[in-house]
């Protein structure tokens, strides 16, 4: 009897929330003043000192393309190791291969001509040869080239940074028209990315890249 | 008899039936503060997702340090970090060096190449890196990666001086810092 009694007499009180409250209320307002709403990603680039002696220990054979993009003030000239520049006709009169625009009085580089002038002129007729998959130690095929997928991009001083992230973009990622020009793109995208396991030394590559590997600055 | 009443005098009969419960009290109905609860929770585990998802932090401030646009998809992994402003040289967040119209004084760089003091800072960082993870170890483990943010409109000399300093200070591998302009 006693028990049913006490069980009668019992209230359950409502849950006190307010401090919860009170707490959400600080955190929110300090979290909003320091989450970043904007995703950082990253470029990466080597230098051409660096560059340089991983290529020595690849066959000497071999020949290399020693791709060159120089950003100059009147736009992308291309040039490589054996032919001098990538577009003759335009340098017998001292134009560069890709000059640039102007919109609202202010100088535009064209990197989506960059892109595609890369992609026609050297990704395409040499993709087949040339892969940045295989292994270090596997046989190249007859036309493949040491430096495949390497880029030296070479800014003159006054050039922006801007300029500088957007030719890297340029040379990185294979331009839309390959999705349907090249049969073998890997998992239908275009995108090329690079990523680091934590306490790795190297990177890896996935995706499908043109040319990721830059060297930045006069080599 | 018809009793006619004025505007004014129909709105003060109907004013006291309005409010005929009186002024609210806690006491009376409990306010419910369940579903503000589930809000403020949503709200706080997406802030605290957004707080910690990047190893670390660049901040971007106007007509200081933007930092410029790529359709880039790789992330940032944690190294040492140099922010390039349009006024000044952060090196984790430590100011080493003053920037002037987009260049650093010719006192700061004696040959025009390596910043002085940015180079000691580095090899401090470097050093500590090192002893942290044992002598003979830690310099086989070094990895010599710097993280650069630079603003869009540095000039590239600046940003070649920094990439030229930091190789000597035997950092010789660099990623730059871009805002994605699509997911991944």
């Amino acid at each position: 009897m006693a028990k049913k009694k006490m069980a009668v007499d019992e209230k359950l009180d409502e849950l006190n929330l307010m401090p919860i409250m009170n707490l959400l209320c600080l955190l929110i307002p300090f979290l909003l003043l320091s989450a970043q709403f904007i995703q950082i990603g990253i470029v990466l680039v080597d230098t051409p000192r660096q560059s340089k002696s991983q290529n020595q220990k690849k066959d000497e054979n071999q020949k290399s393309l020693g791709l060159t993009i120089n950003i100059k003030q009147d736009g992308y000239d291309v040039t490589t190791k054996s032919g001098g520049s990538a577009c003759p006709q335009r340098a017998a009169s001292n134009q560069v291969c890709i000059p640039v625009t102007h919109a609202g009085g202010k100088k535009v580089y064209n990197s989506s001509a960059l892109r595609k002038f890369l992609y026609d002129k050297f990704y395409k007729p040499h993709y087949k040869n040339n892969s940045l998959d295989s292994s270090k130690d596997a046989p190249k095929a007859a036309g493949s080239f040491s430096d495949w997928g390497k880029v030296t991009i070479v800014p003159e001083d006054t050039i922006l940074y801007e300029t500088v992230i957007e030719t890297l973009d340029a040379a990185r990622e294979l331009p839309p028209e390959a999705k349907n020009e090249i049969q073998d793109i890997k998992g239908g995208t275009l995108a090329c990315v690079f990523k680091k396991k934590p306490g790795d030394k190297e990177w890896q590559l996935e995706g499908n890249c043109m040319f990721p590997l830059v060297a930045v600055g006069r080599p | 008899m018809v009793d006619l009443k004025t505007l004014d005098q129909m709105q003060e009969d109907e004013l006291p039936k309005k409010n005929k419960k009186g002024p609210w009290t806690p006491g009376d109905n409990p306010l419910t503060i369940t579903s503000l609860m589930d809000a403020l929770t949503i709200i706080l585990i997406f802030l605290l997702k957004s707080y910690g998802s990047d190893p670390m932090q660049v901040p971007q401030k106007k007509n200081e340090l933007m930092v410029p646009k790529s359709d880039t998809m790789s992330n940032m992994v944690e190294c040492v970090d140099i922010q390039i402003s349009r006024t000044t040289i952060v090196v984790k967040g430590k100011k080493i060096v003053g920037v002037n119209n987009g260049s650093v004084s010719s006192s700061d760089t004696p040959d025009g190449f390596t910043i002085k003091s940015l180079k000691d800072a580095l090899d401090e960082i470097r050093q500590k890196e090192i002893e942290a993870k044992g002598a003979a170890a830690g310099e086989q483990a070094f990895q010599g990666d710097a993280f650069i943010a630079a603003d869009t409109n540095i000039p590239w000399k600046l940003v070649n001086q920094v990439m030229m300093t930091c190789t000597r200070a035997k950092y010789i591998r660099f990623s730059f810092a871009v805002v994605k302009t699509r997911g991944g």
